[in-house]
């Protein structure tokens, strides 16, 4: 595969990031914080941003080397095949949560006769032929696409100016201190999208700029982060959040700019749904390398079918069997500060250890 | 086998799952199978236990390239059903399409409906995604059926641009608020405070000369040409027609402190008025605003931005004047919280000019332009004090939400749970303070 260029590599993170918080943790995060979810937000990013850093400045020492080939350094083969299978099992499960989210909103919205099973196969296969073309070109089309995911929010914001209740805002610390500071700091897993950064050293042209590349992508996200917040919470403060539906598709839908343009609502979803193909492809694509990586295949290609099933399968059995609530709140959390927080920081800083003894 | 073969055959599996799988939604969205519903009302039924809903088509055919008139002809039909859901499954079955909100502009209750509580209503609404959140709320002094059928004139050929239209007017009347279901929903689950709607009522239809020359009043043309599903509305219609000169009312006494929706000095070919606005306590209608208690609550909620206000009482200026005031700066309010009491202060500016006077002496042209500044703020002082405390003392709920202000005093949720805004609103103190610019429009300069 061809190596990424910072710019790829930083719009790789920017997107991981954004499609977890438009789908998922914003709408977490005003349930949780209520009036206080903007200064949640802004205290999670500060903090994300801190972990990159630290994260980064743990992988420079390792210069090209991804979180498995510091695993197999620090303790061989089989702490390789365990990290690997860890981080495969994260990735396919943030693929299947997010999955089930913009599946059923598009069934809501445009697809009531449809069974969920024919939009879940529309984004398998678009998601398959995606994936089977060569990597780079999904990085790519991130380059075009993520921008009009960007522009997109800013103009969600810009557009509903109006409708914003800037009270909402009060009474400042909302659910209270233990609510946005201590309980409140599990908001990180919006930034689930940092797992990436332990496989970006080997994928980069020049693993060097690891830090710039996290820290610029950190700093954008961070920012649409905030917006994203700010729109449900100026908006809807915390009575619609607990809707199906993913609020920053509800704040569309009052967007009017005179008789003329209306219904963005339309638009809006269209490049969700372009977006989040880019999001599954490559959250497919890390899976497939990490399994690559760790059972020594040299060709992942014909894996990607039996992946994509797998995908469909798990996202249908928890559809069918589980409350989406329970999945995209609790277990995403726990998931996230367990295997991203704790598993890899660990490794890396064991391994940090061992290479200064070592040298 | 043929390795293009195969991924010929895999393609066509595929795509022919796909269709088969999109195809009931393809069918059930396909233009040809849906009906638009324009507008929505809501009556309580005989026997008070049902929902009657009507539902406003537009008859779409008249728009073609080849249709005589512009003028698209709307068709009600009524269900009486539990609830909106299971009227719109009846009036599926019953018109063979599928009836689709998501072009409807408004949704009218009737008064009874409202003074009942329409919380199961509006969330049946709002779950509703074909619903606009900017679809607008009305509640009228009336059926909503009388309503729908009263809702269209010669002046609005197409319904749909005059339910487009008309609650724009409260930016520069202030004689109603463009409420919409969306905020209405937003306001309903916040806690108890006070909500509003657009107020709406019928009057009598007067005949037109146009209309009247062919021996037919324009209500009767509207009986006959509008109303495809209602018989009874072309009778409803006409006896509006024949009772309006009977019902013509005397309008010598009524100022916008008496206006509202069901007592407007207005003859015209249109039955329905939306002038007012319908107050409710949490999800239940409990009164009215006037004309000039709309105009207060437009102000206070930095709704209008210009308005014309008439100053007929001596206590405040000598002669009836005129004034026409723009209100282009945001109100400054302000709430302390003193031993468990709100005091709002209130600051409120407006630059205005002088459009005209009523005087046979002559004294127009001694107009002291500082007594006209001073006559406007006190007035405006005097009627915004009245609106306040009829809010809080006869209403006793937050219409203007002025909580949204008094949060500031709270640091935490549970701080402000326990406050209880609601219980401690009708005891608020206001204090408003005015200030207004006037100006002369084109006589009396010198002075």
């Amino acid at each position: 595969m061809d190596k990424l260029t910072n710019k790829e590599a930083t719009f790789l993170i920017i997107l991981l990031i954004t499609n977890v918080v438009i789908l998922v943790a914003c709408q977490a995060v005003v349930e949780d914080c209520s009036s206080s979810s903007l200064i949640n937000g802004i205290f999670v990013s500060v903090i994300a941003i801190i972990i990159t850093w630290i994260m980064c400045i743990l992988l420079k020492k390792f210069g090209g080397m991804n979180l498995l080939d510091i695993s197999e350094f620090l303790g061989g083969k089989f702490l390789k095949s365990l990290v690997g299978t860890i981080f495969l099992i994260y990735f396919l499960f943030t693929t299947v949560i997010l999955l089930c989210k913009i599946s059923d909103a598009l069934q809501v919205v445009y697809y009531s006769s449809t069974s969920l099973i024919f939009i879940l196969f529309m984004f398998i296969i678009a998601g398959g032929i995606l994936v089977s073309f060569n990597n780079k070109s999904i990085y790519k089309a991130n380059l075009i696409f993520l921008p009009i995911t960007i522009i997109a929010i800013l103009l969600i914001f810009v557009g509903n100016y109006k409708s914003f209740h800037f009270s909402n805002i009060f009474p400042i610390l909302g659910n209270g201190v233990n609510s946005t500071f201590i309980s409140g700091i599990t908001n990180l897993f919006a930034f689930n999208g940092i797992s990436i950064i332990y496989f970006l050293p080997s994928k980069l042209k020049d693993p060097s700029k690891i830090t710039k590349i996290s820290i610029i992508a950190m700093l954008i996200s961070s920012l649409l982060f905030i917006t994203c917040i700010a729109i449900i919470l100026l908006m809807f403060n915390n009575n619609l959040v607990s809707s199906q539906i993913f609020p920053i598709y509800l704040a569309v839908r009052y967007i009017e700019f005179g008789s003329f343009f209306q219904r963005l609502d339309s638009a809006f979803l269209l490049f969700r749904v372009i977006s989040f193909l880019g999001f599954l492809a490559v959250n497919t694509d890390l899976s497939l390398d990490i399994f690559k990586n760790v059972t020594n295949l040299s060709d992942s290609k014909p894996l990607i079918a039996p992946f994509m099933l797998l995908i469909f399968s798990a996202t249908l059995f928890i559809r069918s069997n589980f409350s989406l609530d329970l999945f995209q709140h609790t277990i995403f959390k726990i998931l996230f500060f367990a295997i991203v927080l704790a598993a890899g920081f660990t490794i890396l800083i064991l391994a940090n250890i061992k290479k200064r003894r070592v040298e | 086998m043929n390795k293009t073969l195969l991924k010929i055959i895999i393609i066509s599996i595929v795509v022919i799952i796909l269709l088969y799988g999109f195809s009931d939604s393809y069918y059930a969205n396909n233009i040809t199978n849906i009906s638009y519903v324009t507008a929505l009302g809501i009556d309580l039924s005989e026997d008070e236990k049902n929902l009657k809903v009507t539902f406003e088509f537009m008859d779409v055919s008249q728009f073609s390239q080849n249709a005589s008139s512009s003028e698209g002809a709307p068709i009600l039909d009524t269900v009486t059903a539990n609830s909106i859901n299971s009227a719109i499954n009846i009036l599926d079955a019953y018109i063979g399409k599928q009836a689709n909100l998501s072009h409807c502009k408004i949704v009218i209750f009737s008064d009874k409906v409202a003074q009942k509580g329409i919380t199961s209503e509006i969330t049946e609404l709002m779950n509703n995604i074909q619903i606009r959140p900017s679809t607008n709320i009305v509640v009228c002094e009336c059926e909503a059926l009388e309503y729908l059928k009263n809702s269209t004139s010669a002046l609005d050929k197409i319904i749909t641009k005059y339910y487009d239209f008309f609650p724009n007017s409260s930016i520069y009347t202030g004689y109603t608020s463009d409420v919409t279901i969306g905020n209405f929903y937003n306001s309903l689950l916040s806690e108890n405070y006070g909500n509003i709607a657009i107020l709406g009522g019928v009057i009598p239809i007067v005949e037109s000369e146009s209309s009247s020359g062919g021996g037919q009043s324009s209500s009767e043309q509207s009986g006959s040409s509008q109303f495809e599903g209602e018989q009874s509305s072309s009778e409803q219609s006409s006896g509006n027609s024949e009772n309006s000169s009977e019902e013509n009312k005397n309008f010598e006494n009524i100022t916008p402190t008496t206006i509202v929706s069901d007592n407007v000095p207005i003859e015209g070919e249109r039955g329905s008025v939306s002038i007012g606005i319908a107050v409710f306590k949490e999800d239940k209608y409990i009164g009215k605003l006037t004309a000039l208690e709309s105009l207060c609550h437009a102000i206070l909620t930095d709704e209008v931005k210009t308005f014309t206000i008439s100053i007929d009482n001596p206590e405040f200026y000598p002669i009836y004047i005129d004034l026409s005031l723009f209100h282009n700066v945001d109100n400054i309010i302000d709430i302390k919280i003193v031993d468990d009491t709100p005091i709002i202060n209130i600051n409120t500016q407006f630059k205005g000019k002088v459009l005209g006077t009523k005087d046979d002496n002559e004294t127009y042209k001694n107009l002291d332009i500082n007594e006209i500044s001073n006559a406007s703020s006190k007035y405006l002082e005097k009627i915004l004090n009245d609106y306040v405390n009829k809010t809080s003392s006869e209403f006793n709920c937050d219409i203007n939400n002025f909580y949204n202000y008094a949060k500031k005093n709270f640091l935490t949720n549970d701080d402000w749970k326990n406050f209880d805004w609601s219980s401690k609103y009708k005891n608020a103190k206001f204090n408003i303070n005015v200030k207004s610019d006037i100006s002369f429009n084109l006589f009396g300069s010198e002075h």
